[in-house]
């Protein structure tokens, strides 16, 4: 073990090729962690923890007790009603932007409502050693709800809440999620360039932050406090987390009014709607779809004909299709009304006008999908009595 | 076709083989030690639905050291275990994991190999054992190829989990919160291949061992360690080294052998007087097709990677010559940087018998499982006795007569193996070392630790570490509150530090040859800058391509297929800084000083040199950014006030430089032997007048960022190192020098050609360069008679033990 002999020397060595002329204390003179002064607005409810209650007034989300947004998480789930008190709205502020161990939320927010009022409480750490105390005060604002509301975080905030609870040796009782970011990108991805929280915000809610920072920030400004304890470069960031979780509260009202129909005029992209509501109001998807394919959306169309196919609503399907394939040419409802006449109807010679329309377009099929469109002009000229080799 | 003893005989009977050959030993077969099932404790025998299965694979008995290792295991001992090449060694370790694991549903075990392929070759054969006997074990493998679908079930049910060190690293021991279910019920730790694990990547394996550790002790599971290692002069040691507890030696071999030839070979002397003698690359393909062309699975190792690629090719145009419609024989070239399907279609290949000869660098030196091999020919004797048995061991099945031939390149260290063949077959191979303290390699993964898990204030991490922890702090990388230390940066530290070598990056090789763009290989950045600068040529399993682009920004090197008749070789220019001195000793009345250096190197030309025949046929430039390192070394001053200094001034001008010259040649050839390294290793370069210390100065670095212990190593072994040196002049039976013993003009296609320092060009000097250093040393170590007793270690690396 030679080298740890002369560590000084050689850290002073290090020191000079890493950053030359930093002259650093020495490790034996440290200051017993002490209490930072409160930030403003901030109460100490635990030693190095800090809380911040505020109530806003917001719209009650509508949460009826069939909720097509929950039906559309849990297609598979009979799920027991619940009121609109037992959702809890929370969002982290880590200090780091990767997962590992080595990555803890310092800054925590859980929002309910409670009296027609929307109440959050902020949690802060303000340094290391009170992380336990700050999960004892966490917990159960979390665990006497039902769902959790969060943006991204099944995969993001619930893991990261679990490992540090197990770090600390907590446990976890963790809820049904509702994470608004799978809606969200079935209802805006292509939309938009993302679909951050931010984005969607300013977006769909069209809400504009004033003093806001962008998240990579975060982690920085908060090692800035523990180097300097200076709260100011902290205040962004409080009113940031803040804001994220009243938006979350305003999103989920906003995702189950555009399930249910009753939002009119903000952009969503209909085909991720109509799929949506499947599962839950199922004349409100086709509905939607319908409203898509007329748009000349292809995605709506097939898909609509597809599940009206499977619901045995032929006609129906049958007139998705017509439509989709007269005014837009789409093969692949041309083969399924080549199918449906063929097959169900017997139909062959008006099977066949569709297949031989399809091998003369301008752009007909290639390869084996040609070779496919052949044979089935072949079987058909035989069965409607037209075979070429008589 | 004549079978391998045939040949043998034949070759016996032929002169002018024989002349060559210094020593023929043949090992005689050894017979089997069994033993029964074993009986552990509380009388208890192994599970029996694990006896059922291994007797399904036609085992009814273990050999004697399978079974010590099961009783071992039982008792709760840690433990090495160390035979030779197939000899049931994997059965060593999942004998009792299996059997505990079919005890207790609960327990887990972590297995360690050092390369995926030798992880693949394990899930494959725990497979057969766990699948043929119907065993409630689940064996994954947990990899960076490892699809992320399958990672969640290999944390959540895999009872046995396969990984590497580098995984261990960068994947699972940051991430240890969602391995909560593993880490608590671990008990078993296997690390195979434990020898690879010395030198910087040992140290890098002793402080991941001290993380996960500390983890599983977080868990509460204090997991047993099975190890198993090649023959290596201390293997007992090293693991007790890597591990930092105690642990039992498993050593006596109990698996039969079948007859062995060894046989060493000195190729013959073109040139007695300037120490040529025929090359190396030729006679490794000579003998090779001689045995080739009658049927014997063959392997041939060859030092480096181009070399490895000149004699398949080689191996491969004579066997045209003689068999042109007759594809019968098929000899691949094997080495790192090839594509793994490659790599797997080639051992794949040589298991089945479809490939009948393989040219290898030493990546096939290691457990990977490419079936039995009748003949291992050395084209160069690798720089350790422990390599050399590794790859001679690559030849040999249970029962059958195996060969291998060990062919001695002109470099002094074969020149003095091949003079002294009893040195090989009669010592023990080198031993291992870690250095865990090294600075840089201490603190990344003291980082790396403290983002795991805080790090109470006194807690110690493989010793005391306040200073170090302080220091990150300064950093700002951790944060020091409430008596406990906290990783306080946003960054994922060991994202930033590979264990392998000092860059993580490897340059991607892109054939573009008419258009195309092809992924063909890829090479560490350090190696791309001598290997693949533009107008390289670079060999790639018998093609030939030309380098056209050389992006290392981008990681990038594009190549166009080409047809020259030439090779390319780097030549590389050193210049040495001294930046701090810690240390000051008196050996031999030599002054040596220990500090940190900052070592620039250069690639400035390359050599052009012919196939086949490997002549020179000119110089080309080289434009790319000198590479900088800040390492340890030793500077031996030849001060005139001090004894040493004080003989080498008594030469004459002309004789101060051929000896140091000549002196750095002998240290850089002989100190390997003693510090268990590769000559590329060490870096050695003299100054007849050194603008640091004013007098003639031998410089020996270590060729790592941040150096390895090498260079503090090498006081200790100083005397020894000398006294070879010596031993190896006297012996030589050159007249003026030769490659063998201080060096001379560089040799033909030897390739070791060393860079000396300013003022030792010109072929001037060359003459008289043995005497001088004959003298310097005869003169210089006589006087010390009575100060050598205590020092002076015999001449047999094998037996001395590292910096102890």
């Amino acid at each position: 073990m030679g080298s740890r002999k002369n560590l000084s020397r050689r850290l002073e060595t290090l020191r000079q090729a890493g950053s030359a002329g930093q002259s650093g204390k020495g490790g034996d003179q440290r200051p017993a962690p002490e209490a930072p002064p409160s930030p403003p607005g901030w109460q100490e409810t635990a030693p190095l923890v800090y809380r911040k209650i505020t109530t806003h007034s917001l719209p009650t989300p509508l949460a009826p007790a069939d909720s097509p947004l929950l039906k559309a998480l849990y297609p598979t789930m009979v799920l027991t009603p619940q009121a609109v008190e037992d959702y809890r709205f929370f969002d982290l502020e880590t200090t780091g932007l990767s997962g590992g161990a080595g990555n803890l939320a310092f800054l925590a927010g859980v929002g309910r409502f409670r009296g027609g009022l929307f109440e959050v409480t902020q949690l802060f750490l303000s340094d290391y050693p009170g992380e336990g105390a700050f999960l004892d005060l966490l917990l159960p604002l979390l665990s006497d709800g039902v769902y959790w509301v969060s943006y991204n975080g099944r995969s993001f905030d619930t893991p990261l809440l679990r490992s540090r609870c197990l770090m600390n040796r907590r446990i976890l009782e963790e809820r049904m999620p509702v994470d608004l970011l799978y809606p969200a990108r079935r209802l805006w991805r292509g939309l938009f360039p993302d679909c951050s929280l931010g984005t969607v915000e300013r977006e769909i809610l069209i809400k504009s932050r004033e003093l806001d920072i962008p998240g990579e920030e975060i982690p920085h400004r908060y090692f800035s406090y523990l180097r300097d304890r200076n709260p100011g470069l902290l205040e962004p960031v409080f009113s940031h987390h803040r804001e994220d979780i009243l938006t979350l509260a305003a999103l989920l009202g906003l995702m189950e009014k555009l399930l249910l129909g009753l939002l009119e005029g903000v952009p969503r992209d209909l085909y991720g709607l109509g799929r949506l509501c499947m599962t839950g109001n199922q004349e409100r998807a086709v509905e939607v779809l319908q409203q898509g394919a007329g748009s000349g959306d292809t995605r709506c169309a097939l898909f609509l004909g597809g599940w009206l196919k499977r619901e045995g609503r032929r006609r129906e399907a049958v007139a998705v299709w017509e439509a989709l394939w007269k005014r837009r040419g789409n093969t692949t409802a041309a083969r399924e009304l080549a199918v449906h006449w063929e097959h169900r109807e017997k139909e062959y010679r008006q099977a066949l006008e569709i297949v031989q329309a399809v091998l003369t377009r301008p752009f007909p099929p290639q390869g084996r999908e040609k070779e496919a469109w052949e044979r089935r002009e072949q079987r058909l000229k035989k069965k409607a009595g037209l075979s070429d080799n008589r | 076709m004549k079978d391998l003893s045939d040949l043998l005989r034949t070759l016996k009977e032929d002169p002018s083989f024989l002349s060559a050959v210094t020593r023929w030993e043949v090992i005689p077969e050894t017979p089997g030690v069994y033993s029964d099932f074993p009986v552990l404790g509380r009388n208890r025998t192994l599970e029996p639905t694990l006896q059922e299965a291994l007797e399904k694979r036609g085992i009814s008995r273990l050999y004697s050291h399978q079974a010590e290792s099961c009783i071992a295991a039982d008792r709760g001992e840690d433990f090495v275990v160390v035979t030779p090449t197939a000899s049931g060694k994997t059965l060593c370790y999942n004998l009792p994991v299996i059997d505990r694991l079919l005890r207790d549903p609960a327990a887990k075990a972590l297995y360690l190999f050092p390369t995926k392929a030798l992880s693949q070759d394990q899930q494959a054969e725990l497979n057969g054992l766990v699948e043929g006997g119907n065993l409630p074990v689940k064996v994954s493998t947990y990899d960076g190829d490892t699809p992320s679908s399958l990672r969640v079930s290999a944390r959540e049910t895999g009872r046995i989990v396969i990984s590497n060190p580098d995984m261990l690293h960068s994947g699972i021991l940051p991430n240890h919160p969602k391995w909560i279910k593993f880490f608590s019920s671990l008990q078993f730790i296997v690390i195979d291949e434990i020898h690879i694990y010395r030198g910087v990547f040992g140290s890098h394996m002793t402080n991941l061992i001290r993380r996960l550790k500390r983890i599983c002790e977080f868990y509460g599971s204090r997991p047993r360690f099975i190890c198993c290692s090649a023959t290596i002069g201390n293997p007992r040691e090293l693991t007790e080294h890597i591990l930092e507890r105690p642990v039992k030696l498993i050593d006596r071999n109990g698996a039969p052998r079948g007859e062995k030839h060894l046989i060493m070979y000195n190729p013959p002397l073109v040139d007695a007087v300037q120490g040529i003698r025929k090359g190396i690359t030729n006679e490794a393909q000579r003998l090779a097709v001689r045995f080739l062309r009658e049927g014997i699975k063959t392997i041939v190792f060859a030092r480096s990677r181009v070399r490895t690629e000149l004699i398949a090719s080689y191996i491969n145009k004579s066997l045209a010559n003689h068999f042109t419609d007759n594809g019968r024989i098929k000899v691949e070239a094997y080495r790192g940087g090839y594509l793994p399907g490659e790599r797997r279609a080639i051992e794949k290949g040589l298991r089945d018998g479809h490939v009948h000869g393989v040219v290898s660098t030493n990546a096939l030196e290691l457990g990977i499982d490419i079936g039995g091999l009748d003949l291992a020919i050395l084209s160069g004797i690798p720089g350790s006795v422990a390599s050399s048995w590794q790859q001679a061991g690559r030849a040999g099945r249970r029962n059958s007569l195996s060969a291998a031939i060990l062919i001695a390149s002109v470099s002094p260290t074969d020149q003095y193996l091949v003079n002294h063949p009893e040195y090989f077959f009669s010592q023990n191979p080198e031993s291992g070392y870690v250095d865990p303290d090294n600075i840089y390699i201490l603190m990344d993964h003291l980082k790396c630790a403290v983002f795991e898990l805080p790090l109470k204030n006194g807690e110690s991490f493989g010793g005391p570490v306040d200073e170090l922890l302080g220091y990150l702090e300064e950093e700002g990388v951790i944060r020091f509150t409430g008596d406990i230390w906290y990783w306080a940066d946003r960054s994922y530290p060991s994202e930033q530090i590979s264990l392998r070598s000092a860059t993580t990056e490897n340059v991607v090789i892109i054939d573009t040859t008419g258009g195309r763009h092809e992924v063909i290989g890829e090479m560490d950045k350090p190696s791309a800058k001598e290997l693949i600068f533009e107008n390289a040529v670079y060999l790639h399993r018998g093609e030939q391509f030309m380098v056209t682009r050389l992006d290392l920004e981008n990681l990038k090197c594009h190549v166009e297929a080409s047809q020259v008749n030439y090779y390319t070789d780097s030549v590389v220019k050193t210049d040495i800084k001294v930046l701090e001195e810690d240390r000051e000793d008196r050996i031999l009345g030599l002054k040596i000083l220990t500090g940190d250096l900052l070592v620039r190197t250069q690639v400035a030309k390359f050599k052009k040199l012919k196939f086949q025949t490997h002549e020179n046929l000119g110089y080309g430039e080289i434009f790319l950014p000198e590479e900088e390192m800040h390492t340890r070394g030793v500077l031996l001053c030849f001060d005139p006030e001090e004894r040493a200094g004080a003989v080498f001034q008594g030469l004459d001008t002309d004789n101060q430089r051929r000896a140091i010259a000549a002196l750095g040649t002998l240290v850089q050839n002989v100190a390997p032997l003693f510090l268990l390294c590769e000559r590329r290793d060490l870096g050695v370069s003299e100054r007849i007048r050194d603008p640091h210390t004013q007098w003639p100065t031998l410089y020996v670095y270590d060729n790592h960022p941040g150096g390895t212990g090498l260079a503090d190593g090498f006081i200790d072994k100083l005397p020894a190192i000398l006294h070879a040196s010596r031993e190896l002049i006297q012996r030589c039976p050159c007249g003026n020098g030769c490659p063998s013993c201080v060096g001379a003009q560089e040799t033909a296609g030897d390739g070791n050609g060393r860079d000396h320092g300013p003022g030792f060009t010109g072929p001037d000097i060359m003459p008289g360069l043995k005497q001088a250093a004959d003298t310097l040393l005869e003169k210089w170590l006589s006087g010390e008679a009575d100060g050598l007793a205590e020092r002076d270690e015999p001449w047999v690396p094998g037996k001395t033990s590292p910096g102890a």
